[in-house]
């Protein structure tokens, strides 16, 4: 369905002195993965890894400089048209300010639908509004409102319902509940699950919360400093881990029981985009690195079941290790084993998400009163 | 922009603090008297005038602005003398003309000097009578001479002949008010060289210009060791400055406030009769005006009684025809036009009219009293149902409306004296047909009697015929000023009178006046 | 550069007023910035004011000449007459109407011309559009307002202009070159504007659902633009009214009889000597009062309607 190959992106910033060459920041480095319908992408990686980046090029809101971006199998130009824009479509951060502060909801629903000429009257655009806004659970009361008016899961609701106007192939969600609370979260969790399951949307879920990654993953990706270090199905990824990378970032979810509590074993902090460490960019930080990580990039490869790019991928790999490790570390494992055999993932069911307030249609939240 | 607004309140404040400083330093009038004293010490007459010329050539402009600058300066070949009859003063004797009229020759007096010394000959006469008869000059006397005067030589070195195409009697007067100016200084727009009492010694462009006592001079010593005039544009903070001693005279006394500074102690006021006009004309060649009938209707339903009383605080003569009380042809028996406007026979005169125009535009000096005129005729005339516009333009815009005719009505503040002397013969200019500054009025009789008024050596047939042209021009409601003002300005009473009888010709006569002995 | 929603507090909905029309948003908006006794004042100068410029008119002749000569107020003559005799509340009221015309007209015109200009620059900020439209602005702006404005009625003239069966006075002229003032005025602040809005997340959002970009600037963009715009006109009208004033003062302002609060002024000044203190004082006062009005009412809505985030799109 989505078929991602070779992306990159470099910006050039201005150079500080005069005569100076402009530096290059590679925020996003030959990118390729795939997704089938139906099937959900996570990417997951710490800020400034070049997550929203590679959101951006999909959706067309920047120009990849490298690279190609096919949707059923219609590759798609950098200057989108309006055909291209309709198959792939973005679900952007903050709801707060994905809509105009000073226009209605029903005017920011009805703007998909003037911008393709779909529904032909005022009218049928209203049916189809409505339609709409019932499917995310939302009311017809909610669209006279202006965004001020109404909660931040309501607005979520309402920005993926505008992405949903076009009937998009694939749905790219750029950190889609990071700005939500905790309960709001669950139920857009759980809105997102119900229309992938009716709609068979494809997604690309960007976000840096593993466990809502974990939640939503078929497909994962790792990303560290613009490269994918990592990539297999959700299980591999979340349940074990291969690359020194992924290890950490698992290890640095926060836990509950003060008592298993540890310091992850990668060290220090993200390394510059700008002037990015010479070898594998991770090595400074690797618990694991080597002389041979200092110089040469690794390259995505296939390890056995999965994708990594890491110089020791041979020596770490082991799945039963890594098991080992992690009970040694006291790290635990993923909240729910959720398996491709989960037969309620598999039949597109309702599943239910450790949350009281999961409703299908909830009462207005009142996130700031 | 707030900038200059705020500098604007400010200076409404000073304005208000000023006013209010004005009624307390009144009370102690023992106070202004002894500064008034203590300033005198320097010999120095402080005149405040209204506005102050960017050329100061005597030789370009007749307006008093320059001329009353100049005035202790320069000296003429003739003046007046106490009955305003012309008598020489740089010439040596009258001049001798030819039997045809045609050739002048006036012989120099040879005692005088310039004030840097050079003694007056008769090359600085040709000189001055070659700058102001030279059209690229841009000397406003060249109206005066252009057409009459043929050629003009140094017979020898204290002797002018002037050769003349006609007879032109009119001449004499223009040689009783051309100024004589140094041969090498003729053109310069900056500095004056004449052989009066007082000599320029520098100024500050639009602010004050500095004479001193010329030790050389001919004629008495001069009284005071220098005059300074020094420019206040705003009418108020003249009068303020005078009545807080820190000038002797003004000139220009705004007519508004006449009445309050009458009143004043210390000062006078002298008002007389002068050969100020409201200058009015009509364009005769299109509509409104060229319909007779809308222009006697115009001319009747003028509100001249508001003008003299609201505008010139009752001291101006209602005015008939163009030429007024302190001029050679006044007529006071000529009552064409009621004081009062008579709107019923206007509106009568109107029904008649046969344009259809019942607006026209009145285009006057940037002046305040022009525009007080104007605001006041316009009401008057509402009266009739005349929308009137009032245009206000600077003097250049204004004079180039005259220039190419184009107006509806043109209205402005003209004193001629210092051209003219005791008439105003370039007022009537726009009535003569086969002027440039025609106003589309055309009479054969007019043109020949104008032709009279500048040929003629007979000062009785020159005043007969402008006596005859005033009231054509009257009856016809060809040129119609409301009023005839009179010229009013106000001293300390530190220094002695102003003649009045000179006042008749705009001459203020700085030179003779002296610091009054206290008594 | 998600901050946008902190400044706006979010109006609690009652689940009663449920469907609110649009319009009620900005009532209650323009009604929450009247608070405190600084924005009263302003109202009521304001009212004042405008009372003044409108019923003050009705049935006053203000260039009938009522009274032999000056006279000072009186039961006939409220504010007195003036050194023609003419009613001095005839002519204030006259003059405050004209200069309200005068200022209005001028700051609309200025908006129509400033806001489209100012988008659209910054709309293509950093490209070359913006390059000349900025730098057109900053040559209008190298003289001084003021200097500027009287250099182009300087230009234009003061002569009845003529186009048809149309004339064109002095006043249209006067608020034409003082809205050519205002231009880069207005221009910077609706660029300003732009700028900010356009790092928002609702103009990418828009750009990825396939709105035109034009439509995004003048559907989406615009009125969140506008407040920020609206409320600098009470201060521009304020500023016009001055200016107005001061062109009157300077001679290059309406042609006389016609009355403004300016020309007033300029008149009284030399006729305060006379003792006449009424001439200045009350068409004073009642400038300052509505420049005054104009001013609170203007900052008011400044820090109640767009807070912090007027400040900033100002700087």
């Amino acid at each position: 369905m989505l078929q991602v190959s070779g992306l990159r992106k470099h910006f050039e910033l201005a150079a500080g002195h005069v005569g100076k060459d402009p530096v290059v920041v590679r925020a996003v480095e030959d990118v390729s993965f795939a997704i089938d319908k139906g099937e959900t992408l996570t990417i997951v990686g710490e800020s400034g890894c070049g997550k929203s980046t590679i959101a951006k090029m999909l959706v067309g809101l920047v120009a990849p400089t490298a690279g190609t971006v096919e949707v059923a199998g219609r590759m798609l130009s950098p200057d989108r048209t309006q055909d291209d824009r309709r198959l792939i479509q973005l679900v952007s951060q903050n709801p707060w300010s994905a809509l105009n502060r000073r226009r209605t909801l029903r005017h920011a629903l009805e703007q998909p639908l003037l911008a393709h000429g779909i529904g032909r009257t005022k009218a049928d655009r209203a049916r189809l509004v409505g339609e709409m806004v019932e499917r995310v659970g939302l009311t017809d009361r909610h669209l006279g409102q202006l965004p001020a008016g109404v909660s931040g899961g309501e607005l979520a609701r309402a920005v993926l319902a505008r992405a949903l106007l076009l009937s998009p192939q694939v749905l790219v969600l750029d950190e889609p509940t990071a700005s939500l609370d905790v309960s709001v979260k669950a139920t857009v969790v759980n809105l997102l699950l119900d229309l992938r399951a009716e709609l068979g949307l494809s997604m690309v879920l960007i976000t840096h919360e593993l466990d809502i990654a974990r939640k939503l993953a078929d497909k994962s990706a790792v990303m560290y400093l613009g490269r994918i270090v990592e990539q297999g199905s959700g299980e591999q990824v979340f349940d074990e881990p291969r690359h020194p990378y992924t290890r950490m970032l698992l290890a640095s979810m926060p836990v509950a029981d003060p008592e298993h509590r540890r310091l992850p074993e990668g060290l220090g902090e993200v390394a510059s985009a700008i002037a990015p460490p010479p070898g594998c960019a991770y090595h400074p930080r690797c618990a694991y690195a080597e002389a041979i990580c200092g110089t040469a990039v690794p390259e995505l490869l296939l390890q056995g079941d999965r994708m990594l790019a890491c110089h020791r991928a041979d020596e770490l790999g082991l799945p039963s290790e890594v098991a080992a490790a992690h009970a040694a570390a006291g790290v635990p494992l993923p909240l729910h084993a959720s398996s491709p055999a989960d037969p309620q993932r598999a039949t597109g069911g309702r599943q239910a998400y450790d949350d009281p307030s999961d409703a299908p249609v909830p009462v207005p939240e009142r996130t700031k009163t | 922009m707030a900038q200059l607004s705020r500098r604007r309140f400010l200076g409404l404040s000073v304005l208000a603090a000023a006013a209010g400083g004005t009624l307390l330093s009144a009370c102690s009038s023992e106070d202004v008297a002894s500064r008034v004293a203590s300033r005198h010490k320097d010999g120095i007459l402080q005149v405040g005038v209204a506005s102050a010329p960017s050329n100061i050539n005597p030789l370009d402009s007749g307006s008093e602005v320059t001329r009353w600058i100049s005035e202790p300066v320069v000296e003429s070949l003739y003046t007046y003398d106490d009955s305003l009859a012309s008598v020489p003063l740089l010439a040596d004797g009258e001049p001798e003309l030819s039997k045809d009229k045609l050739t002048w020759t006036i012989r120099l007096r040879q005692d005088i000097t310039w004030q840097n010394g050079d003694p007056l000959t008769a090359d600085d006469v040709v000189a001055t009578l070659a700058h102001v008869t030279d059209l690229s000059a841009g000397s406003e006397w060249v109206t005066y001479f252009i057409g009459y005067v043929q050629k003009f030589h140094a017979v020898d070195e204290h002797t002018v002949a002037i050769v003349t195409t006609k007879p032109y009697g009119l001449m004499r007067s223009h040689l009783t008010n051309l100024p004589i100016v140094h041969k090498d200084y003729v053109a310069s727009k900056n500095q004056i060289m004449g052989t009066g009492p007082y000599k320029l010694d520098s100024f500050v462009p639009g602010q004050s210009f500095v004479t001193s006592r010329y030790d050389g001079y001919h004629g008495d010593k001069p009284a005071f060791n220098g005059i300074t005039f020094t420019v206040f544009q705003d009418g108020s903070t003249r009068e303020i400055s005078l009545k807080q001693g820190k000038i002797d005279l003004i000139t220009s006394v705004p007519y508004r406030d006449l009445n309050a500074m009458k009143n004043e102690s210390g000062l006078t006021v002298q008002v007389s009769e002068s050969p100020l006009d409201i200058l009015t004309y009509v364009l005769m060649t299109r509509e409104p005006f060229n319909d007779d009938n809308f222009r006697r209707a115009v001319a009747v339903s003028m509100d001249r009684a508001g003008v003299v009383e609201k505008v010139f605080g009752g001291e101006a003569t209602t005015g008939q025809g163009p030429i007024g009380p302190a001029e050679l042809g006044w007529d006071p028996s000529l009552q064409e036009f009621p004081a009062t406007p008579d709107y019923e026979l206007a509106k009568s005169l109107l029904a008649k009219a046969s344009t259809t125009r019942r607006d026209f535009v009145m285009t006057i000096g940037a002046n305040q009293t022009s525009k007080d005129v104007a605001q006041v005729l316009a009401a008057g005339w509402s009266q009739i149902g005349l929308k009137v516009t009032i245009e206000q333009l600077a003097g250049g815009p204004w004079s180039n409306k005259w220039l190419g005719r184009d107006y509806d009505m043109l209205m402005n503040m003209f004193q001629s004296g210092f051209t003219s002397g005791p008439a105003n013969y370039m007022t009537l200019a726009p009535a003569d047909s086969t002027n440039v500054l025609s106003c589309g009025y055309h009479n054969e009789e007019v043109n020949k009697l104008i032709a009279v008024v500048w040929q003629t050596f007979d000062d009785a047939e020159r005043e007969d015929a402008l006596k005859k042209v005033n009231r054509i021009l009257a009856e016809d409601a060809v040129i119609f000023p409301p009023a005839y003002p009179r010229l009013a300005l106000a001293r300390r009473n530190e220094i002695t009178p102003v003649d009045e009888q000179m006042l008749r010709v705009s001459r203020i006569e700085f030179q003779n006046l002296k610091f009054a002995t206290s008594g | 550069m998600t901050t946008t929603v902190t400044s706006i507090e979010p109006a609690p909905v009652s689940p009663l007023a449920a469907p609110a029309p649009k319009r009620w948003h900005r009532v209650r908006e323009w009604r929450a910035a009247i608070q405190g006794f600084a924005s009263w004042l302003g109202v009521g100068c304001l009212a004042f004011f405008l009372l003044i410029a409108t019923v003050g008119r009705i049935g006053r002749d203000p260039e009938a000449l009522v009274t032999l000569g000056a006279e000072a107020p009186s039961l006939a003559h409220w504010f007195g007459t003036d050194n023609l005799g003419r009613d001095v509340f005839a002519r204030t009221a006259s003059g405050a109407w004209t200069s309200l015309l005068i200022s209005l007209s001028c700051i609309l015109l200025a908006v129509l011309i400033a806001v489209p200009l100012g988008m659209w620059a910054g709309w293509r900020h950093g490209k070359r559009t913006d390059d000349i439209i900025m730098r057109g602005l900053e040559t209008m702006q190298a003289l001084p307002m003021f200097i500027f404005v009287m250099f182009i009625i300087m230009l234009v003239g003061s002569k009845p202009i003529d186009i048809g069966p149309f004339t064109i006075g002095m006043e249209p002229r006067i608020a034409v070159c003082l809205a050519l003032g205002f231009v880069p005025f207005f221009a910077r602040i609706a660029r300003a504007g732009t700028l900010v809005e356009m790092q928002e997340d609702y103009v990418a959002g828009l750009q990825v659902i396939g709105v035109k970009q034009r439509r995004i600037l003048t559907r989406e963009i615009y009125v969140n633009v506008m407040p920020s715009v609206w409320v600098q006109c009470f201060l521009g009208i304020a500023i016009a009214i001055f200016a107005e004033g001061g062109l009157s003062f300077l001679g290059l302002g309406v042609a006389p009889p016609q009355a403004t609060l300016g020309n007033l002024i300029a008149e009284a000044g030399s006729q305060i000597i006379g003792g006449a203190w009424w001439y200045a004082i009350f068409p004073g006062l009642v400038m300052v009062i509505g420049i005054l009005g104009f001013n609170l009412v203007g900052d008011a809505f400044n820090d109640n309607v767009l807070g912090s985030r007027g400040e900033a799109e100002r700087a």
